[in-house]
């Protein structure tokens, strides 16, 4: 880590942990709601709580978590959950390589800790917040009290909706599991800004309604894979255009 | 816990470790070609409309298509809208959902 970039006085650990619980707040509370929703759908899909809970202990991914619990409902076979977690996931290691800056100075087990417990949240926050401070040697313990936060937090609010779940029988089929495809929706809709995303939301619809007959709902991965390709070919044409009608 | 939800679950659990980890672990050894930082940027978008649109056609219901006219289908026009308004993840949640528990209550379908 270069000298110029720390200050005088570097903050205490304790001033960093309470910092960077403060500027995870906004998320811990945006991500309440799907704690819940979260909890309540694994309930009413007869998941355990001890299931429900070891999902947001151990795979911590709203995402990946509602689609499972909504593919786990219709008998889909296990590498076909593995494919989707790691398609809708596979986007961290974006996160982490735009951060891997502000930790290589940092021990294994702290890098490995840091980047076991990423999040879209944690992400935001911190990557503002080292663009906004910059570094210095106590910064990883608001980095690590964003991860904590983020995480309490997500299995409370899960917790608090497997309660809900249990006390409201018959959630199932009751319109409810709509909530799922609500919140992929309100995910997709704010991403297409681009003729790439765009290309990417048509192709993935167009390809999963054609192939939806196709056993292990094998349509749904292959859709997913196409849809990518699509995309990226889209986006190489508008870069290689930009490039000629700078040149001309 | 069942057996089979276990393996799912611990099997999530490991990929969740194999896209985040690396990378930090392997802090200066790691680049990403531009080529593979696009398609990633993409992965959302591919696979959930891939999820959303068979689901609001009921496909997993009907593989024929014979169920295209639905609730869900309404709920999922209204959510775009919504989205489309607001950009608001919970409003488009509130909508939705909201249609999709009026329609399912109503004799319209």
């Amino acid at each position: 880590m270069p000298a110029a970039d720390q200050p005088a006085v570097a903050p205490g650990r304790r001033a960093e942990i309470l910092d960077g619980l403060r500027i995870t707040l906004p998320f811990m509370v945006g991500a309440a709601p799907f704690g819940v929703i979260f909890g309540a759908l694994a309930t009413a899909q007869h998941l355990s709580v001890v299931e429900t809970m070891a999902m947001s202990l151990f795979v911590f991914s709203g995402s990946a978590q509602i689609v499972a619990i909504s593919l786990l409902a219709v008998a889909t076979p296990a590498w076909v959950i593995w494919a989707v977690t790691l398609i809708l996931n596979v986007r961290h290691s974006l996160y982490a390589a735009s951060l891997v800056g502000y930790v290589r100075h940092l021990a294994l087990g702290w890098r490995f800790i840091l980047s076991a417990g990423l999040t879209d949240e944690t992400f935001a926050a911190m990557e503002d917040r080292y663009r906004r401070l910059g570094m210095h040697r106590n910064s990883h313990w608001a980095f690590l009290s964003s991860i904590v936060g983020m995480h309490l937090n997500w299995n409370c609010w899960t917790l608090a909706g497997i309660a809900i779940g249990t006390q409201i029988k018959g959630l199932e089929g009751s319109g409810l599991e709509f909530a799922v495809i609500a919140t992929f929706i309100g995910m997709v809709v704010r991403r297409l800004r681009t003729p790439g995303a765009l290309t990417a939301a048509a192709t993935a619809g167009i390809m999963a309604v054609l192939l939806a007959a196709l056993p292990y709902k094998a349509g749904l991965t292959i859709a997913t894979l196409v849809a990518i390709a699509a995309a990226v070919l889209v986006d190489r044409r508008a870069a290689i255009q930009r490039i000629r009608g700078n040149a001309a | 816990m069942s057996v089979g939800i276990g393996i799912v679950i611990l099997g999530m659990a490991l990929i969740n470790i194999a896209v985040r980890c690396p990378i930090f672990l392997m802090a200066n050894r790691i680049r990403i070609p531009p080529l593979v930082k696009d398609a990633l940027a993409h992965c959302p978008v591919a696979v959930l409309t891939a999820i959303i649109v068979p689901t609001a056609l009921h496909l997993d219901q009907a593989p024929d298509g014979s169920q295209w006219f639905n609730p869900d289908l309404v709920a999922t026009g209204a959510a775009v809208a919504a989205s489309l308004a607001t950009r608001n993840l919970l409003a488009t949640i509130a909508v939705g959902l909201g249609i999709a528990l009026l329609l399912r209550h109503l004799p319209v379908f």
